[in-house]
């Protein structure tokens, strides 16, 4: 039996931070990707873990994964807009870079 | 205000899912293979179009395989069933009521909108499942489970419907009706299909104008609610119809035939583990096991087929004393001299965890008790580091009777050693 005095606290309990809730708000249309090569543009390094959202509707200066001639790539919206004018290539988007996770040691 | 219903079907399900990360699939003919890769169960287009359909051996087409350069895929259920639950996540997103029908079929329901809505709803439908997920679907729309089926198939079959289908009025529905076989009717089995014919009802058209009590003295009260179905007037329930399962059955072909009571035994505990992670997904416990095993039914000298069950002392969750009594009924079945080709288990008696009752004899009982601690810390570790990196050591080390899985994809949604690289 708890006999205590009650903690002054209860009432301003909130529920702890949650990475998941940061980095993955819509589980369903989110994709884990690794990087496969470094792309020092974008500040991201061999290994790195990205949070591919299916669902995001990209802006311009987004990262996206982009599938062109059935080959993943990964480049700025924009340039996708640009190099889609004029050529003939399959091009989709596959989805919007929202995160990149970096762990710092081996897991 | 009426109610309309629509049916997403997943195009060619595994075959997408494999094409949503591998994309140089895009466009080839692509077939997915059964457990041990024995049978075709998912064909791209491209290769129904060089004549492999679904359901065949698939030695059968070595050549048209070759010829072709067609991509065999085995089955990979771990990443079917994650994108299942991610597609019906987004439909559910899209109506206030679904009933997940299968793992790549959904109905939803929902309120008639006025004019041509409704095709715009179920293209973006279409849509967003595609966009978000990367899996093709096809929507057929009617006023019910029935006829939504049938439009579906519509959908599906024209190329000009691009992927969907609206049966909205009485003519359309009688085309439709008279452009369908009966044996196509979702509902109707091949039983009463040729039965059917035999009394020359041909299409859905000439099912639906028999008499009622015709069908119903000929076909029960099922058939009698598919034709008026067809009709329009929905009689099928609309709810989630999946019930507490009252048993769980995981079982597989051997890779080669098996004889060793010790091979049999790390099978058996592969498939209890499995069994009872799905026992303990569901919050449900379980008051037996019950074994199974037997021959190739072609060897007619030492065909052998045997059950065995037990019940538990207790109701449980708990792998380790499932595994014991397994072995125990194991025991009971097994005979050196056969070679086994398939083993399993059943989960018996499930109930929800919550009536647990107490056990009358907990001190007795409690020395057979694997500690709950110890059970979630090996569930933590493997959902980490992948499936059986901490497994009973009944299990063994390396499996030389594994099924057939020479052309598996990663499991790319559910395991970070595995993530598709970009």
């Amino acid at each position: 039996m708890h006999t205590g005095f009650p903690s002054p606290a209860q009432s301003y309990h909130e529920k702890s931070m949650n990475l998941q809730d940061l980095l993955v708000p819509h589980p369903e249309t989110t994709f884990f990707m690794r990087a496969g090569s470094s792309y020092e543009e974008y500040c991201i390094q061999k290994g790195d873990i990205m949070v591919v959202d299916r669902g995001a509707q990209p802006s311009a200066k987004d990262l996206v994964i982009a599938v062109v001639n059935a080959r993943r790539c990964l480049m700025r919206f924009e340039k996708l807009s640009r190099c889609s004018a004029g050529e003939e290539d399959a091009i989709e988007v596959w989805g919007t870079v929202t995160s990149i996770v970096r762990p710092m040691r081996v897991l | 205000m009426k109610k309309l219903i629509a049916l997403i079907d997943c195009n060619q399900f595994y075959v997408s899912c494999e094409r949503a990360f591998n994309p140089s699939l895009e466009g080839r003919p692509v077939i997915v293979l059964s457990n041990n890769d024995g049978c075709t169960v998912s064909c791209s287009p491209e290769a129904k179009q060089i004549g492999i359909p679904v359901g065949v051996p698939v030695f059968q087409y070595r050549k048209e395989i070759e010829k072709h350069g067609v991509v065999m895929c085995s089955s990979n259920y771990a990443l079917y069933s994650d994108m299942s639950s991610r597609v019906m996540k987004v439909l559910a997103d899209c109506a206030s009521e679904i009933e997940v029908y299968s793992i790549d079929e959904a109905f939803l329901r929902f309120h008639q909108a006025p004019g041509g809505e409704i095709m715009r709803f179920a293209s973006h439908l279409r849509q967003q499942v595609r966009k978000k997920t990367g899996i093709p679907v096809s929507v057929g729309v009617a006023v019910s489970k029935t006829l939504a089926k049938l439009a579906n198939r519509i959908a599906k079959k024209n190329p000009s419907c691009q992927g969907v289908c609206y049966l909205s009025d009485k003519a359309q529905i009688s085309l439709a009706l008279a452009q369908t076989a009966v044996g196509d009717i979702w509902g109707i089995g091949r039983k009463y299909t040729a039965w059917l014919e035999s009394q020359k009802v041909h299409t859905a058209l000439q099912f639906v104008d028999l008499g009622d009590t015709w069908i119903r003295k000929r076909m029960t009260i099922k058939g009698l609610a598919t034709a008026w179905e067809l009709r329009g007037m929905p009689c099928l329930p609309f709810g989630d119809t999946r019930t507490h399962n009252r048993e769980i059955c995981c079982s597989l072909s051997f890779g080669r035939p098996v004889q060793r009571l010790e091979e049999i035994r790390e099978a058996l505990t592969r498939h209890v583990l499995q069994a009872v992670s799905q026992l303990r997904d569901q919050q449900a416990v379980a008051g037996g096991v019950g074994v199974f095993i037997h021959s190739h039914r072609r060897d007619i000298t030492h065909a052998y087929a045997n059950y065995y069950s037990i019940s538990s002392p207790q109701l449980s969750d708990d792998p380790f004393l499932f595994i014991r009594l397994a072995f125990r009924a194991l025991n009971k079945i097994y005979r050196p001299e056969i070679s086994y080709v398939k083993t399993g288990v059943f989960l018996l008696d499930i109930s929800p965890k919550q009536y647990l009752p107490p056990s009358l004899f907990e001190e007795e009982s409690s020395r057979d008790k694997t500690s709950e601690a110890l059970i979630q810390a090996m569930e933590h570790i493997n959902r980490r580091w992948g499936k059986h990196t901490v497994r009973p050591a009944t299990m063994g080390k390396k499996v030389s009777w594994d099924i057939k899985r020479d052309h598996l994809s990663n499991p790319h949604t559910t395991s970070w050693k595995h993530l598709p690289e970009c």
